[in-house]
């Protein structure tokens, strides 16, 4: 049943996509601001799936702590990249952009290289399976953000 | 098997159930809203309003796990590791 579970999740994820509507025309600023939101909202779950998975003792305290020092982090990251998107946003010029853009991307690095940490502390035996799907699932999304990204800066 | 040995399988298949069901409920409230953040269209939505729905979920993170980690006794030390 559990398997049947996970599989639905999944495929209904996949159906439907990440990235929900947009307005036509919208910038990829845009589109990266609202997909990191969709990842901060996971992450958000993540939290909750880990408390309850260390309420029930089905992970031990020592993991919760990792995953949380580690979403916390992911926090940052997006408070981080924000910031970076605004100024990117508003540059006036692509020379301006360009340097936005490293900020951007900093940025973007903190929160991917966090979010494949976040499946560090929990191993993949037994009902954890379903918290790496997720987590898995979230990771996905981040690439998201990383495939709108220009490489010029010129968006 | 006897009735003793009966009743022990009984207990586990139970603790197994209910195990299952804790984390099947978590998942699926995590999945649900998964969903619906990512299949729910904003026609409206500009990039400042998309900026600050991620500042206020970044916000949200940050707040929800440092508060769980006090709730836990631990405390962030001057090196960034949370120690009890």
């Amino acid at each position: 049943m559990s398997r049947l579970l996970t599989a639905t999740c999944l495929v209904s994820l996949m159906l439907t996509g990440c990235g929900g509507n947009l307005p036509p025309g919208s910038t990829p600023q845009t589109k990266i601001a609202k997909y990191a939101g969709d990842v901060m909202a996971g992450v958000r779950e993540v939290q909750r799936m880990t408390d309850t998975l260390e309420r029930t003792a089905i992970i031990t305290e020592a993991q919760a702590v990792a995953v949380m020092a580690i979403s916390i982090r992911v926090g940052q990251g997006g408070l981080q990249l924000a910031s970076a998107l605004r100024v990117y946003d508003a540059a006036a010029d692509l020379a301006a952009r360009k340097l936005a853009l490293a900020e951007v991307n900093a940025a973007l690095d903190i929160i991917d290289r966090e979010l494949k940490e976040l499946l560090a502390p929990i191993d993949a035996s037994g009902q954890k399976a379903k918290y790496i799907d997720l987590v898995t699932e979230i990771v996905r999304a981040a690439w998201n953000v990383r495939i709108l990204l220009p490489a010029g800066g010129a968006a | 098997m006897n009735g003793q040995d009966a009743l022990k399988w009984l207990d586990l298949i139970a603790a197994i159930l209910a195990r299952t069901n804790v984390v099947a409920a978590a998942a699926i409230a995590a999945m649900r809203t998964l969903y619906a953040a990512w299949s729910e269209a904003h026609p409206d939505a500009t990039f400042e309003d998309f900026v600050s729905r991620l500042e206020a979920g970044s916000l949200d993170v940050i707040g929800s796990g440092e508060a769980w980690m006090a709730l836990h006794g631990y405390v962030r030390q001057s090196d960034g590791i949370w120690r009890k």
